[in-house]
């Protein structure tokens, strides 16, 4: 079965953008900052069963892994430095 | 001083080596090979100096911060004179609550601890006294803090010590002069 | 003529940047001669305030952007191929694209002079809001901004070109730690470019936003400022290095060869520079430090910013380790190449001051920096390039240079550069970037400095007058400085330096062949690249279509017109298969091996875009939380619509994934539906968006100022959804070229390359929905 996985993914993804929804909707009733919490969570693991999956990084040499892996880095780390510098 | 030891030591070497190793006219070029052996004991010995300099430099650096950032006092000091510093295209205008500025002209007294509260009310600007190494961006919607006092026998002339703008902002931005008097 | 204009070979287009950054130097290189001379003496008025801003700003911007990095990529194009023993770099026709993007952009910016308004004023740095509609009007900022845009573009075309040839076309022997030193440093740099200009092209849609539609990233007072320092230099910093590694790589090799001594600790060499890199992202607040950040993140830069002194220790270590017990030929590149070293060490050194959280309160905004950034980036990278000019002369035009010419070129230069910047560093207490003064003080260093500059601009005619004389000089022999670097040794597939005959060549080379140039069969290679019209169609239209953006929309809309028929044109020819190069022997390629070109490229190109996103997604985070009134989730925009939109997003993902599945069994029919539908429900989602986008802009009050939360969100989603309709053009191509046979179960490349893309934007899309519209 070829495409169990792929679509096996898309499923995860989909029940997942339904539970953002659900839970910024508020219908789990949960304290703002828990909801936030597992709505950016949830947004995360889609992102990495996109890119393991559906850019088969699964499956890819280490060198592009490494390139992929290298790039969040520096992504994220761009909001981190510029975010850090709230305050005095 | 420390600065100038480590580039003469440097460029001494260069120097040196440039000079005694000089290749005599005539003599057969030399093929170069690579030899892949690490010299470890010489970068580590590279290593482990600068890091010992520079962290050095950096403990003297916190520790100057530390007395920058911590007016005797406190911020909210009830002696001090507090001064609000608004930068705007192209001047600087100073208010406190003692009659202490006028257009262009700050007026404080020896000795007596000097807040400035800073902000700018249209671009980047920044605010410096370099007599004093006093120095802090005035920027539209931030207000910065920073404190000095001025030691006695400093900026007393008539001419008082000069304020001036650090950070281009716009086609008046060299005349953005003002001056620090002293009582 | 047309050769010129339509070249893709590597050579040509590596001349092409050199002559080109020159043209630019001269221009930059006048502004700094006027400014030098309204600063001659106090209260001077040479230069009106206006024109004295226009022309620091534009000295700086022409000068790295335009001058340093394009002369780097010059040396890069011309013998990173030669030095790794490939025939050319990995995508000709995307190689002479970065060109003519960075001509175009330079005329652009060179057109700023002439806007009503000038062209930009407010420094290179850009700080806003000084680059605001409000503080700069007229067009030459947007024109500017525009220009920066297109060289952004450009650069990132050409640092993925050149990564993927360093790392897919090296030959059998060249690895990663036998690479030479220019394409070492050159390696480094690449990566560099790769993840520091996405910020900029970041940053400047969103000034070019701000300043065209009304938004308010950089100007609201919920720093909006700061905001800009942040975007600026996190691009800025890496910038600087991208600007001094090429010119590093060029000096170590150079030292080796005229000492004739292997690099001195080349591996310890190899991970510092990879250091210097990884730290070059994490330094920048050094720029930042008055402004009132946190005191935390102020220490954390100051130990960065110290700490990457370290691995430039090393550099020098084995810069002068390698000269150890050498027999040194003072030669006019190795006089360049020491002077570099020289000059870098007292740049680097007063860096150090820089470095310090306290000391920089007295020095921020000095003349003390100017100093440094000047010894740094003209002392020691212009030279280091212009040693590169001289090492390199032989080898592209055949001929010798004058030495004579050489060395007093030299000793004018040093002479008269350090005449300008070491009084410099004495005027610690006067302001940058000011028209005049009149304090006394400050006259006689400014004096010296400007007798300085006097001496060292017109020195430069002695580089170009030999340059041209070189073209009739006297016949180089193939190898005249036997070095056994491969693009003098002529590369053949031989294994490294081992004895074997590739040793004995460079010697028998050198002394045998007097007149001619050695011909070795990659060399012959180098002549087969076809011409290509393509790229410069395309780059022109691309640049006219951002200098639109100054000009109005008829121009806009020009600009598109002559992009699409480069476009087109280039998709026909692969079409057509019109445009193919021989196929290369496999060499080196760990950690690649496996990998195809074009996946590679696509994955470097996926990796800046990365931080593209990561910078727009990061400073709605910064507005955000600076901004005390944000509307809360389901007020500003539709829940149900933004999750309709994303199961949407998703479910094209799967079916294009099951399209590649299908042809991948052999499947065309299967690739062509399920392509289709991909198409259609991409359609759909920008269909949905755009009925978002009309409903909020028509609750808009006209020539309002757009409030921040509508900022970000069209900003951001405008930039993916040009990426969603980029992606839908592809898909086009993609149906039309698979229903005439042009894939198959063996060659799906294409159809994967897709995929990656399409599965990228629309991850991009899965993090901008949770933020947008339910956080």
């Amino acid at each position: 079965m070829q495409n169990t996985t792929p679509i096996a993914i898309w499923s995860y993804l989909v029940v997942a953008t339904l539970l953002e929804w659900a839970l910024a909707r508020n219908l789990l009733s949960l304290a703002t900052i828990y909801a936030n919490i597992a709505i950016a969570v949830l947004a995360a693991s889609q992102i990495l069963a996109v890119a393991t999956v559906f850019l088969r990084l699964k499956y890819e040499s280490r060198g592009i892994v490494g390139i992929a892996a290298a790039s969040v880095f520096f992504a994220v780390l761009a909001v981190v430095l510029a975010l850090g510098s709230i305050g005095h | 001083m420390l600065a100038v030891a480590a580039g003469a030591i440097t460029i001494g070497a260069l120097v040196f080596f440039a000079t005694k190793y000089r290749a005599k006219p005539g003599s057969a070029p030399v093929h170069h090979d690579e030899n892949g052996k690490i010299p470890v004991r010489t970068v580590l010995l590279i290593v482990i100096v600068m890091a010992s300099v520079l962290a050095g430099a950096a403990y003297a650096s916190f520790n100057a911060i530390g007395v920058y950032n911590n007016p005797p006092g406190g911020w909210n000091n009830p002696n001090a004179l507090h001064v609000n510093v608004t930068a705007q295209r192209f001047s600087w205008s100073f208010n406190c609550t003692s009659g202490c500025g006028v257009a262009a002209a700050l007026t404080v007294q020896h000795d007596k601890i000097v807040i400035l509260n800073i902000t700018s009310i249209d671009v980047f600007h920044s605010f410096g006294i370099p007599d004093l190494r006093v120095k802090a961006d005035a920027i539209p919607g931030r207000y910065n803090l920073i404190w000095f006092s001025v030691p006695a026998g400093k900026c007393s002339s008539p001419a008082g010590c000069r304020i001036q703008c650090y950070e281009l902002c716009g086609n008046g931005h060299a005349f953005m002069i003002a001056k620090l008097f002293v009582t | 003529m047309k050769r010129w204009l339509f070249t893709t070979n590597h050579k040509e287009v590596g001349i092409l940047y050199l002559v080109t950054s020159f043209y630019f130097a001269f221009l930059a290189g006048i502004l700094a001669f006027l400014m030098r001379t309204q600063l001659a003496v106090p209260s001077e008025t040479f230069l009106q305030p206006p024109q004295y801003n226009e022309a620091v700003t534009m000295h700086g911007l022409i000068m790295v952007l335009w001058f340093l990095s394009p002369l780097g990529i010059a040396f890069a194009n011309y013998f990173v191929p030669l030095q790794i023993g490939a025939a050319d770099v990995a995508f000709a026709r995307l190689n002479a694209t970065s060109y003519w993007m960075y001509v175009f952009s330079g005329i652009t910016a060179f057109v700023s002079f002439f806007v009503p308004g000038g062209s930009p004023a407010s420094g290179w740095t850009n700080y806003s809001p000084l680059t605001s509609l409000q503080f700069s009007p007229g067009s030459g900022e947007t024109l500017g901004a525009a220009a920066l845009i297109v060289l952004a573009a450009s650069n990132t075309v050409g640092t993925v070109n050149i990564l993927v040839t360093i790392l897919w076309h090296r030959a059998a022997g060249v690895s990663f730690v036998k690479l030479p030193m220019f394409t070492m440093f050159t390696f480094w740099t690449m990566l560099q470019f790769l993840w520091a200009f996405p910020s900029l092209i970041a940053g400047l849609i969103m000034l070019e936003a701000d300043r065209l539609l009304g938004t308010s990233f950089f100007t609201s007072t919920a720093g909006g400022s700061i905001l800009w320092d942040h975007v600026w230099w996190f691009f800025g910093h890496p910038e600087v290095y991208i600007v001094l590694l090429p010119a590093f790589g060029i000096v170590a090799g150079i030292i080796a060869t005229f000492s004739g001594r292997p690099v001195y600790a080349r591996k310890p060499l190899f991970a510092a520079v990879g250091i210097v890199v990884l730290l070059s992202y994490m330094v920048y607040g050094h720029h930042m430090f008055l402004t009132g950040i946190s005191l935390t993140e102020r220490e954390v830069f100051t130990i960065n910013t110290e700490t990457i002194s370290v691995p430039f220790g090393i550099l020098m270590l084995s810069f002068i380790g390698t000269m150890y017990r050498g027999a040194i030929r003072l030669t006019t590149p190795m006089l360049f190449a020491l002077g570099s070293v020289v000059i870098f060490v007292i740049g680097g050194l007063s860096g150090v001051f820089n470095s310090s959280l306290a000391l920089d309160i007295a020095l921020r905004g000095t003349y003390f920096v100017v100093a440094h950034f000047h010894y740094v980036m003209v002392g020691a990278s212009e030279f280091g390039l212009f040693a590169g000019i001289y090492y390199w002369l032989p080898k592209m035009t055949g001929r010798m240079y004058n030495e004579t010419l050489g060395k007093t070129h030299f000793i004018l230069s040093f002479v008269g550069f350090n005449l300008i910047f070491f009084p410099m560093f004495y005027l610690e207490d006067m302001p940058r970037r000011i028209v005049t003064y009149n304090v006394a003080a400050w006259a006689p260093a400014n004096f010296v400095a400007t007798v300085g500059a006097h001496i060292f601009i017109p020195s430069q005619i002695l580089l170009v007058y030999n340059m041209l004389k070189t073209l009739k000089g006297p016949p180089a022999p193939a190898n005249p400085w036997n070095s056994t670097d491969r693009e003098w040794t002529g590369g053949t597939t031989m294994p490294h330096g081992s004895g074997g005959p590739g040793s004995g060549l460079g010697n028998g080379l050198g002394n045998g062949l007097g007149n001619g140039v050695s011909h070795s069969v990659s060399e012959s290679a180098h002549e087969v690249s076809p011409l290509s019209t393509r790229p410069i169609l395309l780059c022109l239209g691309f640049a006219i279509s951002m200098a639109g953006l100054a000009f109005g929309l008829p121009v806009i809309i020009v600009g598109l017109a002559v992009l699409a028929w480069g476009v087109g044109g280039w998709a026909w020819d692969d079409y057509r298969g019109k445009f193919r190069l021989p196929e290369e022997p496999e060499g080196e390629r760990w950690p690649f091996s496996r990998v195809p070109k074009d996946k590679l490229a696509m994955w470097t190109f996926l990796g800046s875009e990365a931080v593209l996103f990561g910078v727009l997604l990061g400073s709605y985070a910064f507005i955000r939380v600076n901004f005390p009134f944000w509307p809360a989730p389901g007020v500003l925009h539709d829940l149900n619509l933004g999750t309709v939109d994303t199961i949407i997003v998703i479910t094209s993902s799967l079916t294009a994934y099951l399209g590649l599945q299908s042809i991948k069994a052999g499947n065309r029919r299967s690739l062509i539906g399920l392509l289709g539908v991909t198409l259609l429900l991409g359609v759909l989602s920008l269909a949905i968006k755009g009925s978002e986008w009309y409903v909020l802009a028509t609750g808009l009050a006209p020539g309002a100022e757009i409030g921040l939360p509508l900022s970000s969100y069209f900003v951001t989603t405008g930039i993916h959804g040009a990426h969603v309709l980029a992606g839908l053009l592809l898909i086009i191509y993609l149906m039309k070229r698979a229903a005439t046979g042009g894939f198959s179960a063996e060659r799906y490349g294409t159809v994967e390359n897709f995929n990656l893309y399409w599965s990228f934007v629309n991850s991009v899309w899965l993090l901008i929905f949770p933020t947008f519209y339910l956080l």
